[in-house]
């Protein structure tokens, strides 16, 4: 991420930084200094939020010029430019407006966001972190002169104005409030969590108009082609048996030996925000997760992370025409011949970890399979202090073996009852319909939404109509 | 840009490509993303890796050991490939040295880079000049400079780690930096440099068609020293990946597709090739452009086989040079077991080669060599020994234990010369599942290569002693390395060569003929690369010719 | 993870603690003997294998596969096995017990059960079955610091950490070798 102190192209700011260079001397160095200083703390917030997760394309794209494109089932959403162009940007935007964007999803020129950028969540950011962002993001970050696409979906969906209703019923303005019975460092971690962090955007689930159950705060939901699993502080359905210090581990760098590994969506927020949060900060949200109510699925007998050992089949194989690649695979050979060679015949993985256990990993002691079938359809990407751990992906597209719905079901099915949870099968709907939602930037959910409240905004536009209508004959 | 396929099965393309290995796959990507429409045609099925790697476990130890990394791999029975346990007698070989070229190559989607130990070499800018600079051979057409751009795009296709250390390169002549820096050595590697390297033997890091990092979509090498005879896991460039990327750009790929004539008109440009599907019914695919890529047996093999009214000596050999000067890194091996536990078998199968005796003045009167430190686990042919031994229980376990961890297997390649009667002619009595004339090989090495050998031997004897070594032994017959070059040889005058410098044949504007092949000179280093580049260069010259038809 | 448990049972004495097991083997099964002389009790072979192998912990399943494809073999070698494993069951070590067996002229048939387990592969020539691959005894020799082919020990760049101690003495030079080796059909390179 390049980032420049003094951007030319910020219009007014411009102007009156120079002129505050020129008149005030010793003193602008200070105020330089001291702007700099909330620049930094911007750009740590902006981490923080990770707002390059939508906002910079991650096929090297420039910081913060969006153009991220957003597969919905009603068309593509293109994230916007958020540097700091006047032309194809937000520079000559002003705080207010700004705020405005973060907080109510309202643009400068009064068209609404669709909440797939989680202004929702952003609302409860303080007005002193909204404006070191809006300090970083008009003066530190480089202004792209590009635009992106502009996002146009098909009628109704184009109806930004039913934004107006959803927010109504589910946007609430309120600022964060510290509860005064919890610590500094519990609020600090719930305010990462839920102003910043966003996590509920991908963990908590969300209603038939996509807005969150706030009751059901952090209890797991699908995104996407994955699952984002229940993080409460249950022990059983959530994550409450970690202590502290294994969540932090988690944070910093996406993987808990022997017991989760961070991939899809998460391996983004690990590698994009995640790792780069001070000791301090990841201690505050660890603590404030494992506060969180614990919300138990009756379901789940056992936590994810504990189901399984080692076992292993090659005296079973050896010797013996393998079924791999022919019309009716076994789930033996299939593990043997594409997976054993990194997480060995037992499922041990390596004694390093680099290629982890598939027991005690909550991927397959979950109740929903999903993860486990994106794992191996999409494999796993995740960038942590300067390392990059891959597994390959096996769909279509593989470089290693594509394998097809009825091998990715038997070999799903084989390391479930291996080394997962036995009781939980998939079937190639399953994994037909992961391979349709994968493609889908995770976020892209919240517009299936859109469906229904288009269709509820459709009939009230209508009824209104017609009232009106009537009440105009005499 | 789509390949135009008819109810009878025929079909049309701007570019027919013939062989679907490395070669036939790069030039088929890059002419696809030209907005070309291109026809692969591959003789051989596609390939289930995580078949052929259960197939490798399911092998028995003697295969193992002895290095079979053939039958593991399912063949069409309508396109054979050599098999040696037992032999399939597919070619027949004849001449002093025929037993030095049991090649083992593979025909399915993808070719020979299934199995090899990813060595992306390149040739030295005197390796162009062998007979300018040293009286013997033949130079070739280009030279190291005009293939070099060539070299640079070859190896970011294959995705090489190499050493951006000029010290360690060779030749150090590039210009631009490897894709990724050299693949870390492990302890044998860095113990042998340290003492073999004080008196000049010049051991080098081996540029590499891997990574020590996910590189496009392919995962990280994970050292599970399983190169040849397959990467389980896709990290070493295998050519599937590019016939996998060509595909995604359009490009058609027809497996079980033999192709075994060549139609030319009055002006002797190839209008069409025919094929046999794996119902061994016939079909024509017509093209502007036609590319035989299918190594450098299978493709002269095919131009004899082709010889029609017009050709009657073979598709593109009025030069009678077809099958001829064929060339392969006669080698042989030197194993001993060291003083100090090497521990060799950690991480991938070839990180280190001596090469000090790559170049010199002496190439005038013989051989050059290079010395691979082969990094293949030692496991196996320590229990063969340590059985032998008679030995049991605690004894037996130690004995392996410290022959696998002190033991050394160097791989030693030669250079032979070009030479006329070193040929591939079609046999008039054998023949192969569908009736086509299987290979006759005929191969006979000079003294030029057998002073060469006498001189690696000395230097051999020398690094033995700096080991201490105990059990010092060189095979003294040749064995192959399955480099076949020479057979459809480059050169000015159509007189004595079949190619140009873009590998386009002299006697057929469209037809283009890359890979080992043209190769008028082996120096001693794995050809692959130098056949890949040649290949990206063919295909420049086909997208030229394209846009004049 | 059978194939990569590091070797344990080095010492004479761990050797001689089955000893009271197979003494009472030895006369549970003495009565049985004489009834049983081509048949071989699994427990009884695995108790040979460890004996023979050097190794106290051998991979049950395969020890019945490798049973069974050894009695498969050519006849002679089955009832040789069979005749090795009351050999076995009397002897107190390794090498008392090949003493034994080469007296009784069963040493080949022992090398064979040995054979066996370290490579995975029973029988050579034209009849082989393969019954092992990662469980072949000869990988967990070096399993310390090398994985069986195919297999990773450790993620990306694993290699360049410092391999493991030797834990034997260096070769001593043998005998003189033949002069001359024919070269392999396979192309290692």
């Amino acid at each position: 991420m390049a980032v420049h102190v003094w951007s030319v192209r910020s219009g007014w700011l411009a102007a009156g930084a120079l002129s505050c260079m020129a008149v005030v001397g010793s003193g602008a160095a200070q105020a330089e200094a001291g702007a700099s200083e909330v620049a930094e703390q911007g750009r740590y917030l902006a981490i923080a939020g990770d707002c390059g997760a939508c906002h910079t394309r991650p096929d090297g794209g420039k910081a913060f010029a969006g153009g991220n494109a957003m597969m919905s089932p009603v068309g593509v959403i293109y994230a916007t430019n958020i540097t700091s162009s006047s032309t194809a940007g937000i520079g000559s935007y002003s705080e207010p407006q700004f705020a405005r964007a973060l907080r109510e999803g309202i643009r400068r020129d009064g068209t609404h966001l669709y909440p797939s950028m989680p202004y929702t969540a952003y609302a409860k950011l303080s007005d002193a972190d909204v404006h070191a962002l809006y300090v970083y993001f008009t003066q530190s970050v480089q202004a792209v002169d590009e635009p992106p696409p502009v996002t146009r979906l098909p009628f109704p969906f184009n109806l930004r104005a039913s934004m107006v209703i959803w927010n109504m019923l589910f946007l609430s303005t309120a600022r964060f409030e510290p509860d005064p019975r919890r610590s500094a460092e519990w609020n600090r971690g719930a305010y990462l969590g839920e102003a910043l962090g966003h996590c509920g955007d991908c963990h908590t689930p969300r209603n038939v108009l996509m807005a969150e159950q706030s009751r059901r705060q952090f209890s797991g939901t699908r995104v996407g082609g994955w699952y984002a699993p229940n993080i409460t502080s249950d022990p059983v359905s959530g994550i409450g048996a970690w202590t502290r210090d294994e969540l932090v581990e988690y944070f910093k760098t996406g993987a808990l030996h022997g017991k989760a590994q961070a991939a899809g969506g998460m391996a983004e927020v690990v590698g994009n925000s995640l790792q780069y949060l001070t000791p301090e900060d990841l201690n505050a949200l660890a603590t404030y997760l494992l506060s969180v109510s614990p919300i138990r699925d009756q379901s789940d007998s056992r936590a994810r992370d504990t189901w399984g050992a080692p076992v292993e089949h090659e005296a079973e194989l050896r010797g013996r025409p393998t079924s791999a690649g022919s019309e009716q695979p076994e789930g033996n050979a299939l593990y043997s011949g594409n997976c054993a060679s990194c997480h060995q015949p037992t499922g041990a993985g390596t004694a390093d970890s680099r290629y982890p256990a598939l027991f005690h990993n909550s991927a397959t002691g979950a109740r929903h399979a999903d993860n486990l079938i994106a794992a191996i359809l999409f494999g796993v990407d995740r960038e942590v202090g300067g390392s990059h751990t891959l597994m390959p992906r096996f769909d279509a597209t593989s470089y290693v073996q594509p394998l097809n719905d009825t091998e990715v079901v038997t070999l799903a099915n084989y390391v479930l009852h291996e080394f997962g949870n036995p009781s939980v099968q998939v079937t190639s709907d399953d994994v037909a319909a992961a391979r349709s939602r994968g493609f889908a930037k995770w976020r892209v959910q919240l517009v299936d939404g859109l469906l229904i409240f288009a269709g509820v905004v459709l009939v009230t536009l209508g009824l209104w109509r017609l009232w009106r209508g009537r009440s105009t004959y005499p | 840009m789509s390949v135009r396929r008819f109810n009878n099965g025929d079909a049309d393309a701007d570019l027919v490509v013939v062989g679907s290995g490395v070669v036939g796959a790069l030039i088929a990507e890059q002419l696809a993303g030209a907005q070309r429409s291109v026809l692969i045609l591959e003789a051989g099925p596609r390939l289930d890796r995580a078949q052929v790697v259960e197939n490798w476990r399911n092998l028995n130890f003697q295969q193992r050991v002895s290095s079979d990394y053939q039958s593991l791999y399912p063949q069409s029975p309508l396109a054979t490939a050599p098999l040696e346990f037992p032999p399939n007698g597919y070619v027949l070989l004849t001449g002093k040295d025929g037993d030095s070229f049991h090649q083992g190559y593979i025909r399915a989607v993808g070719g020979t880079t299934w199995h090899w130990a990813a060595s992306c070499w390149r040739h030295l800018p005197v390796d162009f000049r062998m007979r300018a600079n040293y009286g013997v051979g033949r130079d070739w057409p280009i030279s190291y400079s005009d293939l070099e751009p060539y070299y640079c795009r070859a190896e970011e296709a294959m995705g090489v780690s190499g050493p951006n250390d000029p010290a360690m390169q060779s030749p150090a002549e590039r210009s631009r930096p490897y894709p990724n820096d050299m693949i870390p050595w492990a302890h044998g590697d860095t113990r042998v440099a340290q003492i073999v390297n004080p008196h000049g033997y010049r051991s080098v890091p081996i540029p590499q068609g891997r990574a020590v990092r996910p590189w496009k979509n392919r995962p990280a090498c994970c050292g599970n020293n399983n190169c040849q005879p397959i990467c389980p896991i896709g990290a070493m460039y295998n050519a599937i990946h590019t016939v996998q990327a060509a595909e995604a750009k359009g490009v058609t790929v027809l497996a079980e597709s033999v192709v075994y004539a060549i139609d030319t008109d009055t002006n002797n440009r190839v209008t069409a090739v025919h094929w046999y599907d794996r119902n061994r019914q016939s079909h024509r695919a017509t093209g502007r452009a036609f590319v035989i890529a299918c190594n450098a047996l299978e493709t002269p093999r095919l131009l004899l086989m082709a010889a029609n009214a017009q050709n009657p000596r073979g598709i593109a050999n009025r030069s009678d040079q077809v099958g001829r000067n064929l060339m392969d890194h006669s080698g042989f091996h030197c194993t001993f077991l060291a003083s100090e536990p090497l521990w060799l078998g950690r991480g991938p199968a070839q990180s280190s080669c001596l090469v000090g005796a790559r170049d010199g003045a002496f190439r005038s009167e013989y051989s050059a060599n290079k010395i691979i430190l082969n990094n293949i686990s030692r496991v196996g042919p320590a229990t063969q020994q340590a059985l032998k031994l008679g030995l049991t229980g605690t004894a037996l376990r130690e004995e392996i234990r410290r022959r696998t961890i002190h033991g050394v297997d160097l791989s030693i390649s030669l250079e032979p010369l070009p030479a006329p009667q070193n040929r591939l002619t079609l046999s008039k009595t054998r023949h192969d599942g569908l009736g086509l004339p299987s290979p006759d090989i005929n191969y006979e090495l000079d003294d030029y290569v057998h002073r060469g050998y006498d001189a690696a031997a000395q230097q051999l004897r020398h690094i033995g002693d700096l080991f201490n070594a105990v059990e010092f032994e060189v095979t003294t017959s040749l064995n192959a390395n399955n480099h076949m070059m020479g057979s459809t040889i480059m050169g000015f005058d159509p007189k004595d060569s079949v190619v140009d410098g873009d590998c386009r044949t002299h006697d057929h504007p469209n037809l283009w003929l890359p890979g080992g092949g043209p190769m008028p000179s082996a120096s001693v280093v794995n050809s692959t690369l130098t056949m890949a580049a040649l290949g990206l260069r063919c295909a420049d010259s086909v997208q030229r010719a394209l846009e004049h038809v | 993870m059978a194939y990569r448990n590091s070797v344990t049972l080095h010492r004479r004495r761990d050797v001689l603690a089955l000893v009271p097991t197979a003494a009472l083997c030895f006369w549970l099964r003495q009565t049985s003997l004489a009834a049983d002389t081509v048949a071989t009790p699994p427990d009884a072979f695995v108790l040979l294998s460890k004996l023979l192998t050097g190794f106290p912990d051998v991979n049950p399943e395969l020890a019945i596969r490798l049973r069974e494809a050894l009695l498969n073999m050519v006849p002679a070698t089955a009832q040789a096995v069979a005749r090795l494993v009351p050999i076995g069951l009397r002897a107190s070590d390794d090498s008392t017990l090949m003493i034994t067996a080469r007296d009784a002229g069963l040493g080949e048939a022992a090398l064979a059960v040995i054979a066996a387990w370290y490579t995975g592969t029973v029988g050579s020539g034209a009849h082989t079955e393969v019954v092992a691959y990662a469980d072949a005894l000869m990988y967990r020799t070096v399993a310390d610091g090398l994985a069986p082919p195919t297999y990773a020990l450790g993620g990306a760049a694993w290699w360049v950490a410092a391999p493991p101690p030797a834990g034997v003495s260096p070769p001593m030079a043998g005998p003189a070798q033949p002069a001359r080796r024919p070269a392999r059909r396979g192309n290692p390179t």
